[in-house]
C-alpha cells in the first residue's frame, strides 16, 4: 500500500482553512523568581486562543496579533507555583503587564500535561500516575536517544531499546512495544513492527516528555497497554531563538585484560543545533544532527545523522497549522550478544562484520482550531516511513520498509461543570520485507470522554473507546475499552487519586509474519495470533508534606490475558504466541524534597513490581522486581552538580532456552549505576554558553542490561552549549 | 561544606558497592599478541578453504608441520578449533595467548585449494621495516601482551609458499 502523504495533508489543510485579517494588540511583561532572578523558559498562553510564548533568558516575553477584548493569562514553569492572571486588550493597544513573579515549589503537581485527557490539565487533576522530563533535564544529561532519559524515570526499566513501564513488558527485541510512542499527541510506532525508534526524534527537539502509566487504551487504542509516552516538541517562538551543542566523550578500558578487545581509545562526539523565528503570521524552524559512537564494544560503531524542520501558520489568534519533518540515516553494526562471559565485550565471530543501514523520515502535521474557553478541533496527521537492511542472514540479509499513517480528529468542549472530548481515528500500516512479507493493516477507532467536577475537590472522568482492526489475509477483529478515574483533594495539600481501565494491542504484522533467521535464531510466523488485553487498576496519593518536601504512593493492579511472547519451540524455532495469563501488581513511592534553602534537590522513588504467570506461577521474564532510583542537584554558587544513582535488581527469570544459543547467559547481578555531571553556565560576548562533564557509570560497575549484554562501561562527556 | 560532606556521604555508601560482573576466572596478565588484521582483494568464497595466522619461531619457517604438531609454532585458531577466522571482513582485531618466547616469523596464512598439507600460501605478515628484506620478530616474555601487532593481508600478494 502507498500513501502520497504530503500531497494529501496539503489538500486536507486547504479545505480547511481560510484568510483572516491580522490584529495589531500584543502583551509584553517580564517574570522572575521571588529573589527577582529572571526565568527563562517559562511559559505564556492565552487561554481560548492558539497564542502563546516562552520567556527568553532576560525573563522577557511578547505576544503579538492578540485581538481586543477580555482573555486569561495562563503562566506556567515546572518547579514553579503556576499563575492565571486577567487581561484587558483594547484595539490597537500594546500592553505591558510589568514584572510578574513566580513562586518556586519543589513539586510537580503545578505542572500542566496534556496526555491523560488531550487536553491541558494540572498533573495533580489527572486520575493516573504521570511522570515529567523536561528539556533542562534532557540537555543536562547529554541524552543522544531519549531511551537514555527515560531510564531515570520512576517505575521505568528500559530492556535494551525497549520500554518497560511498571512490568508491563518484557524482551522481544523492541517488537510489539506495549508503551503508546506518541509525538505530538499522535501515535509515531514502525508499521511493521509497532516498535519504539527512540532515535526517530532528536533530542534537540523535544520541549517535555509526558509519562502517562497504566493501560491508556480507553483514549489512545491499541499498544497503550502498559502506559504512553508523550513527546512535546519545542514550540516557534517570536523572536529568534537557536541552540547549539557540541559533545566528545571517551569509553574507560575495562579493568580485566580478557574483556580488553581494542587497542585504541573509544570515542563517541557530536554536534546538533537548530533555530528559527516567527515573521508575522508564519514561523519556521531548521535544524540538524550528527553523531558517531565507536562503541564499548566491538562490532558496536554507529554512525548517525539528520535533518528536521517545523513550520507554523497562524492563521489567526484562533487557528494555528503546524507542519513538521525529520529525516535520518543511521549506519551501525549490530552487537546482539557477546561471545561469552570471558569476552563480554566482543560477539560471536561469526556476527563480526554484521551491520544495519536504517533510514526513517516522518512528515507531521496539526491543525487546531479554538472555538473558545476549553472548546477546540485539533486534526493531527502523521505519516512515518521506515527503511532498514541489514547483512545478518547471510549474503542477501534482511530488508524491510514501512509505512505508517496515523490521523485523528479530536473534538473537546465544556459545558458547565463538564469537559467532552470525543474524536475518531484511522491507523494504516504497511510492511514490505523478505521477512515479513507484503501485508497491511488498518485500525478505525472512535473515542469519547467526559470529565466531571462537581465540585472543586471532586473530579470524575469516564471514557470508552471502539477500534476496529483489520490484517490484510486475517480476520478482522474489534475491541470495546472503556476507563474511569477520579481524583478527590482531600486538602489544599493532599489528593487521592484512582483509575480503572481496560488495554490491548493488536499483533503486529512482524509478529504475525516474520520468518528469518538471525544470529542463530530462527523465528516463524503465527497467523493466529489475537490481540493481547489488560485490565489496569490503580489507586494513589499525593501529598504535599511542606513547600519543600512531596510524596507520591500508588498501589497499581494490572491483569494481563493472551500476553504475546516470543517462544522457543520444542523444535528449536521461535515464534510469538499468545501464551499465557499474567498479572503484575506492585507500588510505587516518589518523594521529592529540597534542603539547605534549595542548596540540594533531591527526588527518589522506589517500584517494586510483582509480575507473575498465572498458570505456572513463574515470575514473568525481564522484569526487575525492585527498581531505586536517586537523584540529586547541588547548588554550590553559579555551578550546578547533579548526582544520580539508579538500582535495577536482577531479572528473577529470563528465557532459559537462551542459554543454547547464549554462553553463559544466565550470568547477571544487580545493577547499581552512578553518574556524576558538573553544569558551569556563563556568558561569553553577549552569547549564553554552558560547560558540562559528564561521567556516566562513575564506578566502573559491571552488569547486563539484557541476556550477554554488558551494560555501557564508564564514560567521560564534555559538552558545550549555546543560546539556552 | 555541606556539599563535601553529601558528596562524601553517597560515595562511601557507593564503593561499598563491589565492581559487579567479572570474567569467570580471575584475570591474570595474559602472554600474548594483539592487533588487527587488515584485509583487502578478498577472492571468491570458494578459493577460500581455511585462513589462520601463524607465529614461527624461524625464519623462513621450516618443518612447518612438525613445527605446528609440537607446539613450536602457534596457530591462531588452533588446528583442532572448527573456528575460523571471520571471512569478507575489512580488519579482525585478535589476540593469541602463546609461550614466552622470540617468533621470527607472524604470517596470515591462506589455504587456497583442498590439500591441507600443500596447499597454503602467505597472504601478509608482520613486517614494520618493509625496506629490508627480513620480516620483524616478536619477542614475547611471560605476562606480557604485545599490543598494536597489525598485519595487512592482500590476497593478490603471495609473499610466500608453505
Amino acid at each position: 500500500m502507498k500513501y502520497h502523504s504530503s500531497s494529501f495533508i496539503l489538500i486536507f489543510y486547504m479545505c480547511l482553512l481560510f484568510p483572516i485579517s491580522g490584529f495589531s494588540q500584543s502583551i509584553s511583561g517580564h517574570i522572575v523568581n521571588e529573589a527577582g532572578e529572571a526565568l527563562a523558559g517559562v511559559s505564556i498562553s492565552v487561554e481560548g486562543t492558539v497564542l502563546g510564548a516562552a520567556t527568553d533568558l532576560a525573563g522577557n516575553f511578547n505576544i503579538q496579533r492578540i485581538p481586543p477584548g477580555s482573555f486569561t493569562l495562563k503562566i506556567h514553569m515546572l518547579g514553579y507555583g503556576s499563575k492565571e492572571q486577567l487581561i484587558q486588550v483594547k484595539a490597537g493597544e500594546i500592553l505591558d503587564l510589568g514584572t510578574i513573579v513566580l513562586t518556586e515549589t519543589p513539586v510537580t503537581g503545578e505542572a500542566i500535561v496534556v496526555t491523560a485527557a488531550k487536553y491541558e490539565q494540572k498533573i495533580r487533576d489527572i486520575s493516573s500516575s504521570m511522570s515529567l522530563i523536561n528539556q533542562r533535564e534532557l540537555r543536562l544529561r547529554n541524552i543522544v536517544t531519549l531511551d537514555q532519559a527515560l531510564a531515570y524515570v520512576p517505575g521505568v526499566n528500559i530492556n535494551g531499546s525497549q520500554m518497560n513501564i511498571r512490568g508491563s513488558s518484557g524482551y522481544s527485541r523492541g517488537v510489539g512495544s506495549r508503551v503508546l510512542f506518541l509525538m505530538d499527541g499522535i501515535p509515531i510506532l514502525t508499521g511493521d513492527t509497532r516498535e519504539i525508534n527512540f532515535d526517530v526524534i532528536p533530542t534537540y527537539l523535544i520541549s517535555r516528555v509526558e509519562i502517562l502509566k497504566g493501560a491508556g487504551s480507553a483514549l489512545y487504542g491499541s499498544s497503550a497497554l502498559g502506559g504512553v509516552v508523550n513527546i512535546i516538541t519545542h514550540d516557534i517562538e517570536q523572536s529568534p531563538f537557536y541552540y547549539a551543542r557540541i559533545y566528545a566523550g571517551m569509553y574507560s578500558e575495562p579493568s580485566y585484560n580478557r574483556w580488553r578487545w581494542s587497542e585504541e581509545r573509544l570515542y563517541n562526539r557530536g554536534v546538533s543545533a537548530f533555530g528559527g523565528r516567527k515573521l508575522g503570521k508564519l514561523g519556521f524552524q531548521l535544524g540538524g544532527s550528527y553523531a558517531l559512537d565507536d562503541g564499548y564494544r566491538q562490532n558496536d560503531r554507529r554512525e548517525r545523522y539528520s535533518f528536521s524542520t517545523k513550520f507554523s501558520w497562524f492563521v489567526s489568534p484562533y487557528q494555528e497549522l503546524l507542519i513538521s519533518a525529520n529525516y535520518m540515516n543511521q549506519d551501525r553494526q549490530n552487537f546482539l550478544y557477546w561471545k561469552d562471559l570471558d569476552h563480554a565485550l566482543q560477539p560471536p565471530d561469526d556476527q563480526l562484520g554484521d551491520k544495519v543501514r536504517s533510514t526513517r523520515y516522518y512528515i507531521s502535521s496539526r491543525y487546531r482550531h479554538v472555538l473558545g474557553r476549553k472548546n477546540f478541533l485539533t486534526v493531527r496527521l502523521l505519516w512515518f516511513w521506515n527503511r532498514f537492511r541489514d547483512n545478518i542472514s547471510g549474503a542477501t540479509g534482511n530488508k524491510a520498509t514501512s509505512g505508517n499513517l496515523s490521523s485523528e480528529i479530536q473534538y473537546s468542549m465544556q459545558l458547565g461543570q463538564t469537559i467532552f472530548t470525543t474524536g475518531i481515528e484511522g491507523i494504516f500500516n504497511s510492511a514490505e520485507s523478505n521477512i515479513f512479507g507484503e501485508h497491511s493493516g488498518q485500525n478505525y477507532a472512535g473515542y469519547c470522554q467526559a470529565e466531571f467536577s462537581p465540585t472543586n475537590r471532586w473530579k470524575i472522568i469516564a471514557g470508552i473507546r471502539g477500534d476496529y482492526f483489520d490484517v490484510d489475509s486475517l480476520d478482522s477483529d474489534y475491541r470495546i475499552n472503556p476507563k474511569a478515574g477520579l481524583t478527590y483533594s482531600v486538602t489544599s495539600r493532599t489528593t487521592f487519586r484512582s483509575s480503572f481501565g481496560l488495554g490491548f494491542r493488536a499483533p503486529s504484522l512482524a509478529e504475525i509474519f516474520t520468518s528469518t533467521v538471525a544470529s542463530g535464531f530462527q523465528v516463524i510466523p503465527n497467523t493466529g495470533l489475537k490481540p493481547e488485553r489488560n485490565s489496569s487498576l490503580e489507586a494513589g496519593l499525593n501529598h504535599q508534606i511542606s513547600k519543600n518536601f512531596s510524596l507520591d504512593g500508588s498501589y497499581f493492579y494490572n491483569y494481563f490475558n493472551d500476553l504475546i511472547e516470543g517462544e522457543f519451540l520444542q523444535s528449536g524455532e521461535v515464534q510469538f504466541q499468545n501464551i499465557t495469563r499474567a498479572a503484575v501488581q506492585g507500588t510505587e513511592l516518589v518523594l521529592t524534597g529540597r534542603f539547605f534553602a534549595g542548596f540540594m534537590t533531591s527526588g527518589l522513588s522506589y517500584t517494586y513490581v510483582d509480575a507473575r504467570d498465572l498458570d505456572s506461577h513463574n515470575f514473568l521474564r525481564f522484569r526487575p522486581r525492585h527498581l531505586f532510583y536517586w537523584n540529586n542537584q547541588f547548588s554550590p554558587g553559579d555551578v550546578l552538580v547533579f548526582l544520580d544513582y539508579r538500582f535495577v535488581k536482577k531479572y528473577d527469570r529470563i528465557d532459559e532456552k537462551f542459554a543454547v544459543i547464549i554462553p553463559d547467559a544466565d550470568e547477571r547481578v544487580d545493577a547499581h549505576i552512578v553518574d556524576i555531571r558538573i553544569a558551569y553556565p556563563l556568558q561569553i560576548s553577549g552569547i549564553p554558553l554552558r560547560f558540562n562533564f559528564e561521567i556516566s557509570n562513575l564506578f566502573q560497575y559491571y552488569h547486563v542490561d539484557l541476556v550477554g549484554s554488558l551494560a555501557p562501561l564508564r564514560q567521560y562527556t564534555f559538552s558545550m552549549e549555546a543560546g539556552l | 561544606m555541606k556539599f563535601l560532606l553529601y558528596i562524601g556521604l553517597i560515595s562511601l555508601f557507593l564503593l561499598n558497592c563491589n565492581e559487579g560482573m567479572s570474567p569467570s576466572e580471575p584475570d591474570r596478565g595474559i602472554t600474548g599478541v594483539s592487533g588487527t588484521v587488515y584485509f583487502t582483494n578478498w577472492p571468491p568464497a570458494d578459493s577460500i578453504f581455511d585462513l589462520r595466522l601463524i607465529l614461527f619461531r624461524d625464519f623462513p619457517p621450516t618443518d612447518i608441520q612438525s613445527a605446528i604438531l609440537s607446539g613450536q609454532a602457534v596457530v591462531y585458531p588452533a588446528i583442532t578449533d572448527t573456528f575460523q577466522l571471520p571471512l569478507f571482513v575489512d580488519d579482525f582485531p585478535y589476540q593469541i595467548e602463546t609461550p614466552a618466547a622470540t617468533f621470527e616469523y607472524f604470517a596470515v596464512a591462506h589455504q587456497f585449494g583442498t590439500n591441507f598439507l600443500a596447499d597454503w600460501r602467505v597472504i601478509g605478515h608482520y613486517d614494520i621495516s618493509p625496506q629490508d628484506t627480513l620480516p620483524t620478530a616478536l619477542t614475547i616474555t611471560q605476562g606480557t601482551l604485545l599490543k598494536n601487532i597489525n598485519i595487512y593481508a592482500n590476497f593478490d600478494s603471495i609473499l610466500f609458499s608453505l
